[in-house]
């Protein structure tokens, strides 16, 4: 692999039509101060001066350092631009002055004895419930069974051989809790969660019409890998301003830009648990939500305006002017429409009741009034609700500091329910999109725990995991998914396949071994050079704009394209940290750092990768292409045809040996007596390494978290 | 607000009901649960279907056509005059009813379908009114309902011997089996071009014959030591697969054994090429076959949307309906044009809104009369005037043309009996 860090500094020099300078935050943070984050988490050091980086392959960047998290540096340039680069790409020297400027941050994790005492205190409240229940608990995991777990569980992808081997041999007492605090801090993590929050978020490249949401990636990136708290990042998606082209953090809500009421029920859903969308039509016909509940809540978002149709006809328009013919409808739209997309507030709520509103509380027509859900009478002494409500063009902002508020009575209850899930497969509470009946939930003491522990981690999502990956209950034997998540009394985790991800990136590792975690695609920044202000949306600035991106050699669809790895070499271009390899047309890089979603026929969409238009949509169900996926697909061909996996076993001594690299790389385990003896009768028979390959990624158990 | 108090009730009252039901009257006597149907009067008693009723098994093979994002009536099959008019205007067709002009091909061989104009439903929301729509059912968090196709192999078993049931084209598998076993699943073909691919082995028979012996042995420790569900589907989906792949089948799903000017005829797009694909599977034995076409969600901008995938959608399915006449297929045969939802009579700028209250969908072949408009709307195009059809009852008319006992419940895993489309009512007038 060719190592190419800092492709920035390259195109940055040619960034020269930045015509419009991303907008000031301080509109929005003026009025809202900040009580949810404590200072020492909610904005890193940013007073350090300037500094010279080196990469190893002798490149240069001037920028602040903001944060080392999971291995990864962000700086920041004079421009306001973030810059994330993997810690190991930097000279010695640089990389000591990230170590040392982090350490000089004020951001102590939590210690391993609260944690400890959290992860007991969870413990405690699943074995009552077993007790009550006559039932016990599963057996403990192995080591070799709780190394490949929770690499997939922290970093989304099984170890290597070297690294399942170095873990069972280690024969130190307090080795889980060290591999947890290590793989929650390398950047595998950030990848990790970048794909469990895609997926909640319905994270998209394509906005429609060639309007790019790569800045909003790279933002989410950033905020996973800076480890900022999950209440400020939702703050800043709630109240974000500016062009998607710009603003990373306004992709969230552009996302629904054309259909705001929709975007209202998505965001309940996710950040609240608070299952809307019936009510956005009519009465919910069983829960408790009116539709007048639902345009109460909506009214927040009346006076933002997301879309704008002026701006899009204009550039419709321009696309197919004949003078611009030679340009190609194609590249206009994708330079221009993206400026359509525009989060502003205006200086009225403009939602109304609908036409066919039914109900006596207001008639059809009828303007909204904002007003808070409330879920429990005592609502009114919650500091949560204490907002007074100032001018319509501030509503966002409250509405966000509203749910962002730690006693908000569901923000923190539904993160930390959708993180149980993450790491036991089933969440206390199911869905976790619905938490309006608790009644439902399998354990409601557990699930007042976790809130109060996602509280007191001020809702550092990472210390939240190192308390779950830590409890014994975690840490056992699986248990098949109980029919009635109800009934589920938390013996061990649930029996899971591994997420369309999680397979995706193992197989990258059997490929290439752990390079691959050191790869971060970046196609933000050339999109905010086709940021334009609407009085210059014209032919001359769009033909002045084609040439020189043409002069600099922009690649500017960012490597989209619909066959699975078609445009794999043009993607590979817009890395950090290196080249990915492509092989049998696949790009060897993780699946958070592919296309967003995956084209449809990918490998990833295949093992159920979601299409990103409905939250909470991956799967894990079997179907046939999958199995011919693995039988005779590109996968199975590049993992025999040379692999690292294949590789490391050919180089072991003895055929035995070769069997147990092989078991190693792809189950995490040593072969049993059994397995080994037939396996060395089938190669007796004729079959060979790269044949036995095949046969372990055919198996069940390595698509399995057992 | 609605109390917790009536909730209670509603639940433990329908509880309640399948209690008894179960015990005294068996299970085909269900009566109506209260909250599960529209139709509260008609559905306490069965249906009218089975053997010797209009329409019953005529169909061998369905082939649903889902438009996806929600299909404006107002803007291809029941166009209107006035206010609500679309960018289009109302044409003459071969049969005695009007299609939008952007539907120039199919106004051909309208004489060979019926449209239905008065199908009407709740969910104005895109993923709950593609599960409807898919399901026959609303969606709920506790159970995932079945799609036709699997309704179609529990009921009538398996339609081939290799081939699967149930195929989706250009669109993932979920939303398949419900809760009836992974196994009956659709196939997804994602790429009709492309067919089945990695359908063929790249080791040679003798060395995979090996290796599968091998992976037998060695894999069997752990599938048997976890017992569950998912895993045991994986072992049937590798069974399977391997039948498939030894079958002498596989050419249904390639494309290229087509004359040219066929593939041109039916468009050469995604939803074109799929609808070919589909008419290939029914010739080979394949009872469902869903074509997806997405893009149908013109908030904004319907004569731009009309023009590239109104004219994708119009090309196609006249080619589809012409082709499986000409192969005396078409009688076997029952195409559907399904959608999420309608669009609202008004504008929003240059698109319309989701307007669930009506919509239309079009039943062709397979018993359904030629040339035939069922109910219609109101004048501007917003309401039910005549006929009301639910989704649920298209699914109920589709499942009895296929000859499905649709009064004889499912009881799923979880204890609960289902009928296809929550005991919907086939529309008997659309039978010739």
């Amino acid at each position: 692999m060719k190592p190419i860090p800092f492709r920035i500094v390259a195109t940055l020099a040619a960034t020269t039509l930045v015509l419009l300078a991303a907008p000031s935050k301080e509109k929005r943070r003026g009025n809202t101060p900040e009580p949810t984050a404590p200072e020492d988490r909610a904005a890193p050091a940013t007073s350090k001066s300037s500094h010279l980086w080196t990469a190893s392959g002798g490149e240069k960047l001037e920028a602040k350092f903001l944060a080392l998290e999971n291995g990864i540096v962000t700086v920041e340039q004079a421009d306001g631009k973030k810059v994330r680069f993997p810690l190991i790409r930097l000279s010695d020297e640089d990389r000591q002055f990230a170590e040392a400027s982090k350490s000089a941050q004020p951001r102590p994790p939590m210690s391993q004895e609260i944690i400890s005492k959290a992860a007991a205190r969870l413990d405690e409240s699943i074995q009552v419930s077993l007790s009550k229940a006559g039932l016990k608990p599963n057996p403990a995991l192995g080591d070799a069974q709780f190394v490949r777990r929770v690499y997939l569980d922290t970093i989304g992808r099984i170890p290597t051989e070297a690294e399942a081997l170095d873990f069972i041999n280690d024969p130190a007492a307090g080795k889980r809790a060290n591999l947890i605090n290590s793989l929650l801090n390398s950047p595998g993590y950030t990848m990790h969660m970048y794909n469990w929050l895609a997926d909640m978020l319905r994270v998209k490249d394509d906005y429609g019409k060639g309007a790019k949401a790569f800045l909003y990636e790279d933002w989410l990136k950033e905020q996973i890998a800076m480890n900022v708290p999950w209440n400020v990042m939702v703050r800043d998606m709630l109240t974000a301003d500016g062009k998607l082209n710009v603003n990373g953090a306004s992709g969230y809500l552009l996302r629904d830009a054309q259909m705001p009421l929709d975007g209202v029920s998505n965001l309940m859903t996710t950040f609240l648990g608070a299952n809307v969308s019936c009510a956005q039509c009519h009465d919910h016909p069983f829960a408790e939500w009116t539709q007048h509940d639902f345009y109460s809540m909506a009214a927040f978002f009346g006076a933002s305006d997301g879309f704008h149709e002026d701006v899009y006809r204009k550039t419709r328009k321009l696309a197919k002017s004949p003078e611009l013919t030679q340009v190609g409808k194609g590249v206009v739209t994708q330079l221009l429409t993206a400026n359509a997309y525009n989060l502003v507030d205006l200086p009225a709520n403009r939602l109304k009741f609908p036409a066919d509103y039914k109900y006596k509380d207001a008639k059809p027509g009828d303007p909204t009034v904002p007003e808070l859900i409330r879920w429990t009478d005592t609502a009114t002494e919650n500091p949560a609700y204490k907002l007074t409500l100032t001018k319509p063009s501030q509503l966002r902002n409250q509405f966000a500091e509203w749910m962002v508020h730690p006693e908000n009575p569901r923000f923190a209850t539904s993160i930390a329910n959708r993180l149980w899930k993450k790491a036991f497969g089933l969440a206390v509470q199911e869905p976790v999109s619905d938490l309006d009946d608790p009644d439902e939930s399998s354990n409601p003491e557990l699930l007042a725990l976790i809130t109060t522990y996602m509280k007191q981690a001020k809702f550092d999502l990472r210390e939240f995991q190192r308390i779950l990956l830590n409890t014994a209950a975690y840490q056992r034997q699986a248990s098949e998914a109980p029919e009635d998540p109800k009934s589920w009394k938390l013996q061990g985790p649930v029996l899971r396949r591994l997420s369309a991800e999680q397979a995706w990136d193992s197989i990258v590792t059997l490929i290439c071994g752990n390079e691959a975690d050191q790869l971060l695609l970046r196609r933000g920044d050339d999109l905010q050079r086709t940021a334009i202000p609407e009085d210059q949306i014209n032919i001359q600035t769009v033909k002045h704009m084609a040439e020189e991106m043409k002069e600099n050699g922009t690649p500017l669809r960012g490597g989209g394209g619909k066959k699975g790895g078609g445009n794999a070499r043009a993607l590979a271009l817009f890395y950090e940290g290196g080249r990915p390899q492509v092989r049998s047309g696949l790009l060897l890089a993780r699946a958070s750092e592919l296309q967003q979603p995956a084209p449809e026929n990918h490998f990833l969409r295949l093992f159920g990768q979601s299409d990103r238009l409905v939250s909470d949509t991956n799967t894990t169900d079997g179907s046939v292409p999958q199995m011919l996926q693995l039988m005779n697909g590109p996968v199975q061909e590049t993992i025999t045809s040379g692999s690292a996996a294949v590789a490391a076993a050919l180089r072991a001594k003895s055929p035995a040996d070769q069997v147990a690299s092989l078991y190693a790389s792809f189950l995490g385990r040593r072969p049993t007596s059994q397995e080994s003896s037939r396996a060395l009768a089938a190669m007796n028979e004729g079959l060979k390494v790269p044949d036995l390959a095949w046969v372990l990624l055919n198996s069940r158990e390595f698509l399995f978290v057992p | 607000m609605k109390s917790d108090h009536f909730r209670l009730n509603e639940l433990s009252r329908r509880s309640f009901v399948e209690r008894v039901a179960r015990t005294a009257f068996g299970l085909t006597l269900l009566p109506f649960v209260p909250g599960e149907s529209l139709h509260a009067e008609e559905a306490a008693a069965p249906v009218r279907s089975g053997p010797g009723t209009p329409g019953f098994g005529k169909a061998k093979a369905v082939i649903m056509l889902q438009l996806s994002g929600g299909l404006s009536q107002i803007d291809s099959f029941d166009p209107k005059t006035g206010a609500s008019k679309g960018p289009g205007s109302a044409v003459g067709t071969k049969a005695d009813f009007q299609v939008s002009s952007y539907l120039p091909e199919i106004a051909k061989i309208a004489d060979k379908i019926t449209v239905i104009r008065s199908m009407t439903a709740k969910v104005g929301v895109h993923e709950q009114a593609r599960y409807l729509m898919r399901t026959g059912f609303e969606k709920r968090g506790t159970i995932v309902h079945p799609i036709l196709g699997a309704w179609g192999q529990h009921y009538l078993g398996a339609s081939h011997e290799t081939l699967p049931s149930s195929v989706c084209i250009n669109r993932p598998s979920q939303h398949g089996n419900g809760f009836f076993p992974a196994t009956m699943s659709p196939l997804p073909i994602l790429d009709p071009e492309e067919g089945l691919p990695n359908a063929v082995s790249r080791a040679e028979t003798p060395i995979l014959q090996k290796r599968l012996a091998l992976l037998n042995e060695m894999d069997r420790q752990f599938s048997e030591s976890a017992k569950s569900g998912s895993v045991n589907a994986y072992n049937e989906f590798y069974e399977s697969t391997l039948r498939l792949m030894k079958g002498k089948d596989l050419q249904c799903f390639d494309l290229s054994k087509e004359p040219e000017a066929l593939r041109e005829r039916y468009g050469k797009n995604r939803f074109g090429q799929g609808c070919l694909l589909a008419r290939r599977l029914v010739e080979g034995g394949v009872r469902y076959i869903e074509v997806e076409s997405g893009g149908w969600d013109m908030h904004k901008d319907i004569d731009g949307g009309m023009e590239d995938r109104g004219a994708e959608f119009d090309v196609a399915f006249a080619a589809l309906i012409s082709d499986l006449e000409s192969r005396g297929l078409l009688e076997s045969t029952m195409v559907v044009v399904a959608t999420e939802f309608g669009r609202k009579p008004e504008f929003d700028g240059s698109g319309r809104g989701h307007h669930p209250l009506v919509f239309s969908c079009v039943l062709a072949g397979g018993g359904a009369k030629r040339g035939y408009v069922h109910g219609a709307s109101d004048a501007a195009g917003g309401r039910v005037e005549r006929d009301p059809v639910t989704v649920g009852d298209l699914h109920a008319t589709v499942a009895h043309a296929c000859g499905m006992p649709i009064n004889t419940p499912v009881v799923s895993p979880s204890g609960r009996p289902f009928t296809i489309g929550n005991k919907g009512k086939p529309v008997a007038a659309v039978f010739s």
